[in-house]
């Protein structure tokens, strides 16, 4: 077999190992959305909710903390997803997705913690208390972090990949896990409840301030994770022009 | 509820709206200035 | 499409954003004897590893005898050979014991007598007897050449193998190969010694710029011939050895006495996680009065001690495959990579029990009034459970931490929200062993064994993905 085969042949690049850039035109008139809706979210959350009988003015906290920890859990659910599809079809995309999500999600959680423990104090007089959603949230939080800390330390990108996507499967099957057992427990020690779980029903005006709240949410995550792939993208980029 | 202590509830949701303003709005702008100076470096780094 | 050719179709490769191969397509057949050189950091390296399927390439594919390397199954991977830069030996065990495992690993059907045919040719016999890790550069050589040939495979593989050898060393290693392929074997080899690529290979591919660069014939080299090959050194590579690899338990069940008979030489793990356990203990029980240990606050400590010893053992399990690369020994022999999991845990396993023998007593000694009332049986159940359920997080994840920048430092950050579950109950279940309270501590026990479970398996599912590459 004798064969001299040409060193100049056409070049390949992996496509796949650079993530995509989001378009930024779309981006634009999703921010512009969301700049709108968190402005309808202020009016209906401050002036057209009524204030709470028993609570007063603090309780309006409620709306973001709540609209946040929802999409809070969305945001884990993605990087749920995105872990999973990573490890099926190892393109980088579903990886920068799920990356760029969790980043968004653990500052949405921060936003929740913060926002929940000064309504805890504000109505139950305690910055803390260990009952299973408060504690649910913390561990969510300390996830995310083990997850961005873990995108931080490994700096081969397959690794990372793939380290994070297993991260981030194991950790959206503890968080509910965690909250069951955290509620289990507290029914053997059935200590002075100082939070009540529940609570009456809301008012027709409070439920559609969180509705708002929600729409709001969403569209700060969407916007957010966005610009954040955006972000990848042209590291990404800028790390092949480096190579070329 | 019981209310232990009083705070001052209309303090507490400007503290409590306010933090969230700062970290939405902090993220908002690191990934904005972040964003620009990534381009800036990648078009230098495309005309040489 | 003969059982042994290898094929590699566009592969490309890139580490980071350097590409390192771009496009490789060629075909070697059986009983080939080739020379693959290019400079350094060409891909030399790197495409062997590919064919030996430690490494997926980021474009294209590789298959032997028409299977794709991703899907590759036990038969495959016993069809080869590697010897690479980094020996894969243990370096506590001795050069027997090393062999014996990876024979046990292969299936080899008789150890002992294909050690012993292999001995004369490679002169294995003064160091088998002699732990790995203090061999000379050219004995381990010669041992991790015994390891790669030890199965018989159809196709060998080696990473700049004369590197680091004396004269006669490589006489005879030339010698070896050259029977190697008068027996029907593959054999691809990389170097940069132009001499060498021509002492016997009889096809040269140069890798240059991640292209195939040259492709071609080699002349018969003008050497002396090995002497008229005497009956045993012929049986020794062409005689069939191998029964039918062992299980998935059999395999778990080999690495954990491999870990277990290393930690018995040093005594590592058990020291540092005992001692670091212990600390924790005589610690808080200066700092906390004592009380009735059903207070939340020493079990939590005991609790805490198992933990932290659980993450210093566990972790250093798995940091002893780094060594050497001995995982990737692991990963070249047949054995599924769940069998790997389980072995590493259950060797974690024995140790972290030695431990709490240890450290149980002394808790309920220093840091209970009295333990009457206190129902053994369950006491027991709750740390068994709970050990179990972190050494198995643990383990999963340590193969995480180890590959990342911080090591075994992050396997804390990444365990301890994830047991929270775990040792929420196991504090509480150890309250309610010690103080007598049975009426429901069994049905807690068998949630605390149901998230066990459900850990175990998630973690067997997801180790191969942790140990990929």
């Amino acid at each position: 077999m004798t064969q001299q085969v040409p060193a100049t042949q056409a070049p390949r690049t992996s496509s796949r190992m650079v993530a995509p850039e989001p378009s930024a035109q779309l981006t634009k008139w999703i921010g512009v959305a969301t700049a709108v809706s968190i402005l309808v979210f202020i009016y209906t959350s401050f002036f057209f909710a009524p204030e709470d009988e028993v609570q007063g003015s603090v309780q309006r906290i409620f709306y973001v903390h709540v609209a946040s920890a929802w999409i809070a859990a969305l945001a884990f659910g993605v990087v749920f997803v995105g872990s999973i599809i990573y490890l099926v079809n190892r393109s980088m995309k579903w990886d920068a997705l799920a990356g760029a999500s969790a980043e968004v999600g653990l500052l949405f959680t921060t936003v929740v913690l913060v926002t929940g423990m000064l309504w805890g104090k504000a109505v139950w007089g305690v910055y803390w208390t260990w009952e299973p959603r408060l504690t649910s949230v913390l561990v969510l939080w300390l996830l995310y972090l083990a997850y961005v800390a873990i995108r931080m330390y490994v700096p081969e990108p397959t690794q990372k990949a793939r380290f994070s996507a297993v991260l981030g499967i194991v950790a959206f099957l503890d968080v509910p896990i965690v909250y069951l057992s955290v509620k289990w427990w507290r029914t053997l020690h059935p200590e002075q409840v100082i939070v009540t779980e529940g609570g009456p029903q809301l008012p027709a005006a409070m439920l559609v301030a969180l509705m708002v709240g929600l729409v709001a949410m969403t569209l700060v995550f969407v916007y957010f994770v966005r610009k954040r792939l955006a972000v990848t993208s042209l590291e990404d980029q800028i790390k092949r022009e480096a190579v070329k | 509820m019981n209310v232990v202590e009083e705070v001052n509830g209309p303090l507490f949701l400007a503290i409590g709206y306010g933090l969230a303003v700062v970290l939405y709005g902090g993220y908002w702008l690191f990934l904005n200035r972040r964003t620009s100076k990534l381009r800036a470096t990648l078009t230098s780094m495309k005309a040489k | 499409m003969t059982s042994s050719t290898i094929v590699f179709d566009g592969v490309a490769k890139e580490f980071g954003w350097v590409p390192v191969l771009r496009d490789i397509s060629l075909t070697v057949h059986e009983g080939e004897y080739v020379a693959l050189m290019g400079s350094n950091g060409a891909g030399k390296t790197t495409l062997l590893r590919i064919a030996a399927g430690l490494a997926m390439p980021t474009e294209g594919t590789v298959s032997i005898a028409g299977v794709d390397m991703r899907r590759a199954g036990p038969g495959l991977r016993r069809r080869i050979g590697f010897v690479s830069h980094e020996s894969l030996l243990y370096p506590d065990l001795t050069g027997r014991e090393n062999l014996e495992f990876h024979a046990r690993l292969f299936g080899v059907a008789d150890a002992q007598e294909a050690i012993a045919e292999l001995s004369p040719l490679l002169d294995l016999e003064p160091i088998l007897d002699r732990k790995a890790g203090i061999l000379s550069r050219g004995n381990r050589q010669r041992l991790t050449l015994a390891r790669a040939l030890l199965h018989g495979p159809r196709i060998v593989l080696l990473d700049e193998p004369f590197t680091g050898l004396d004269e006669v060393s490589s006489q005879r290693l030339l010698d070896i190969l050259d029977r190697l392929v008068a027996a029907g074997r593959t054999v691809i080899m990389t170097t940069h010694d132009r001499l060498i690529a021509e002492s016997g290979p009889r096809r040269l591919v140069v890798i240059g710029e991640g292209y195939v660069a040259v492709d071609r014939a080699l002349p018969a080299a003008d050497r002396a011939l090995p002497a008229e090959a005497t009956t045993t050194e012929a049986t020794a590579f062409t005689r069939p050895r191998l029964v039918a690899p062992p299980g998935r338990f059999k395999s778990a069940w080999a690495v954990a006495a491999k870990d277990l008979r290393v930690e018995f030489r040093t005594r590592d793990i058990i020291g540092s996680a005992g001692l670091f356990a212990l600390a924790v203990l005589i610690t808080a029980s200066f700092t906390m009065p004592t009380g009735a240990a059903s207070t939340g606050a020493a079990t939590g400590v005991l609790w805490i001690s198992i933990l932290f010893a659980v993450l210093l053992g566990v972790g250093r399990t798995m940091a002893r495959e780094s060594a050497d690369r001995g995982i990737e020994g692991l990963l070249l022999s047949p054995v599924p990579r769940e069998a790997v999991f389980l072995g590493k845990m259950g060797a974690s396993l024995v140790l972290m029990a030695a431990v709490d023998i240890v450290i149980i007593p002394l808790f309920l000694v220093m840091m209970t009034s009295d333990a009457q009332g206190a129902n053994p049986l369950a006491l027991l159940g709750v740390v068994a459970l709970g050990t179990l359920g972190l050494v198995t997080v643990a383990s999963l994840f340590s193969g995480i931490a180890v590959g990342s920048r911080l090591g075994e430092s992050m396997l804390p950050l990444l365990v301890m929200p994830v047991v929270i579950p775990l040792m929420v109950g196991a504090v509480q279940l150890t309250g309610q062993a010690l103080g007598g309270d049975t009426a429901t501590v069994w049905q807690w026990l068998g949630i605390l064994a149901g998230f066990d479970l459900m850990v175990l398996l998630a973690a067997v599912a997801m180790f191969r993905y942790v140990i990929e590459e």
